[in-house]
């Protein structure tokens, strides 16, 4: 039993400090290692001293990567490479004049004729186009009314279509030149558009159903899975509120459904960029009624094979282990998020 | 007689920024090592995004080095730089080698080195400090931050937090390790 009586050197906060830090010099130091081997209450403050400050820098060095990033990223958005710029500015140049060469040289500059003085005005963009030779009358609004109601008015807007009008009454106009070409594509952009809007729309609602969790997972070597398996038994039974979940004990897990899948670091969404350890698997976690899937990203880790057999190797209240094939990932989890369902395998 | 003129190389200048807490010189030297380390890392089956991580730890490790004044001066700066990239990225090498040629043995449930576990709870426990560090005070964070990561004396904390005396900040960093602690445990038995 710890003696907390006598006086001991880690009692001293400045030296126990200075010895974790390694800021003693050997003679210093080692009188102080020979009583750790003795002294049970010591060797626990040098370990609760030692994880205090492996903590502390964690978060030193997070945040410093993190304004690093940021200072790189700003610095690479500002900057004008004017090398650049001039090559680009000489390639214009040069194209323009080998333009402007060849249509001498092949005679597109003589007086135009008329029609390619139509196409001219019909291609230009309507603001520069000349005064169309042909009047074109717009529909007034009160013209519009009897015919067609608001919401087809919008709907028909929108689609890219036009509302028959005095226009259409057998006169040939540029606008409608124009409508020949345009309109199928305006009507094909309309429908895209929906779409677009449909699946944004599809997006959101999954984002508002699922929960999404990104984690940093610790990739222990594959040596250790079954001393590690049998910790984690161990741990069940010491701690309350754990549970353990191995391949043979499917039963406790057949609530949800797993799907574990892959995606290459360059697929990270860049704020996931900025704040991805080197040594650890940047994840994405999400649940939704359908069960639990796990995204992970990383270049190298896994084949299809341990993707297919991942299971979830044990469940803790603020900690999730993930066994893929014969790696394991730990996963430090916001207290109590996945007490909610019970995760099985892979499928 | 004149004096002579000493002038400050490039490195100097950088380590000098550094010394002051100047973070503008971590990016001037991201920019000068961007291509070689990229060039270093591709070469060896690394991706791009490795040659910037690399990069960036290697940084933080000079950056550690010398604000708590333990970096020693034998080469340029490109140089530590270049052979801080290449010790991490052979040692991520190695270990990936050495965790993909094993396969699981039965009989290594005799062996009892210290169990990863072990080190995967430490780490949990390490996160869990790292959360508990965001809830305390900005100053005690600060504080904590300037004692444990950067190594500052109490003179220069006292200095940079605008304490009295170093007694003062000594007495404070006590309370902020309370407050850290306290912080820690309320987490631990959530």
């Amino acid at each position: 039993m710890p003696d907390k009586t006598r006086i001991h050197w880690t009692d001293d906060e400045d030296l126990l400090a200075r010895f974790v830090l390694g800021q003693l010099d050997a003679g210093e130091a080692l009188p102080l290692e020979h009583h750790l081997q003795e002294c049970e209450r010591c060797k626990e403050a040098v370990l609760a001293e030692r994880r205090i400050a492996a903590g502390v820098r964690l978060a030193g060095r997070e945040e410093l990567k993190r304004r690093l990033a940021r200072r790189i990223g700003q610095r690479a958005s500002g900057d004008i490479n004017w090398y650049r710029v001039a090559g680009i500015a000489a390639a214009v140049v040069l194209l323009v004049t080998v333009a402007i060469r060849y249509q001498w040289l092949t005679g597109r500059d003589s007086p135009r004729d008329e029609s390619s003085q139509k196409i001219d005005s019909v291609s230009r963009p309507p603001e520069q186009a000349p005064a169309p030779q042909v009047a074109v009358e717009r529909p007034s609004i009160d013209a519009m009314k009897p015919t067609v109601t608001q919401k087809e008015t919008e709907s028909l807007a929108g689609a890219g279509a036009r509302v028959k009008g005095p226009e259409a009454d057998g006169k040939k106009t540029i606008r409608e030149e124009k409508g020949k070409r345009g309109e199928p594509a305006k009507l094909g952009l309309a429908k895209e558009e929906q779409a677009f809007a449909k699946k944004d729309q599809l997006a959101a609602q999954a984002a508002s159903d699922a929960e999404e969790l990104w984690a940093q997972g610790t990739l222990a070597p594959s040596v250790v899975v079954t001393r590690l398996m049998d910790r984690a038994a161990n741990l069940a039974a010491d701690a309350k509120g754990v549970e353990v979940v191995t391949r043979t004990q499917s039963a406790l897990l057949d609530s949800a459904t797993l799907t574990v899948t892959q995606r290459p670091i360059s697929a990270l969404p860049s704020m996931q960029k900025g704040a991805r350890r080197t040594d650890a698997v940047q994840t994405l976690f999400r649940q939704n009624p359908a069960g639990l899937q796990i995204t992970l990203f990383s270049d190298t880790l896994l084949n299809a094979r341990e993707l297919a057999q991942a299971s979830i190797q044990s469940v803790r209240q603020d900690s999730i282990v993930l066994l893929l094939g014969n790696k394991l990932i730990g996963y430090k989890t916001p207290s109590g998020w996945l007490r909610q369902q019970k995760p099985t395998h892979a499928r | 007689m004149r004096a002579p003129l000493y002038y400050l190389t490039g490195d100097a200048k950088i380590l000098d920024l550094i010394q002051k807490g100047d973070e503008e010189a971590l990016v001037i030297l991201y920019e000068s090592n961007r291509k070689p380390i990229q060039s270093l890392i591709s070469k060896n089956s690394g991706t791009w995004d490795d040659a910037e991580d690399l990069l960036q730890e290697s940084l933080i490790v000079l950056w550690e080095r010398v604000r708590s004044g333990r970096f020693e001066q034998t080469a340029k700066l490109s140089t530590f730089l270049y052979g801080t990239a290449r010790n991490l990225w052979f040692g991520r090498l190695r270990q990936k080698a050495r965790e993909t040629s094993r396969e699981i043995d039965p009989e290594e449930h005799q062996d009892h080195s210290p169990s990863v576990l072990d080190n995967l709870v430490a780490t949990e426990e390490t996160m869990q400090v790292r959360v508990a560090l965001g809830r305390i005070g900005e100053q005690c964070r600060k504080l904590l931050l300037l004692f444990y990561w950067e190594e500052l004396s109490m003179e220069e904390i006292a200095t940079q937090l605008g304490f009295a005396n170093a007694e003062t900040a000594k007495a404070k960093k006590y309370q902020c390790k309370k407050a850290l602690e306290k912080a820690l445990s309320a987490i631990q038995t959530k």
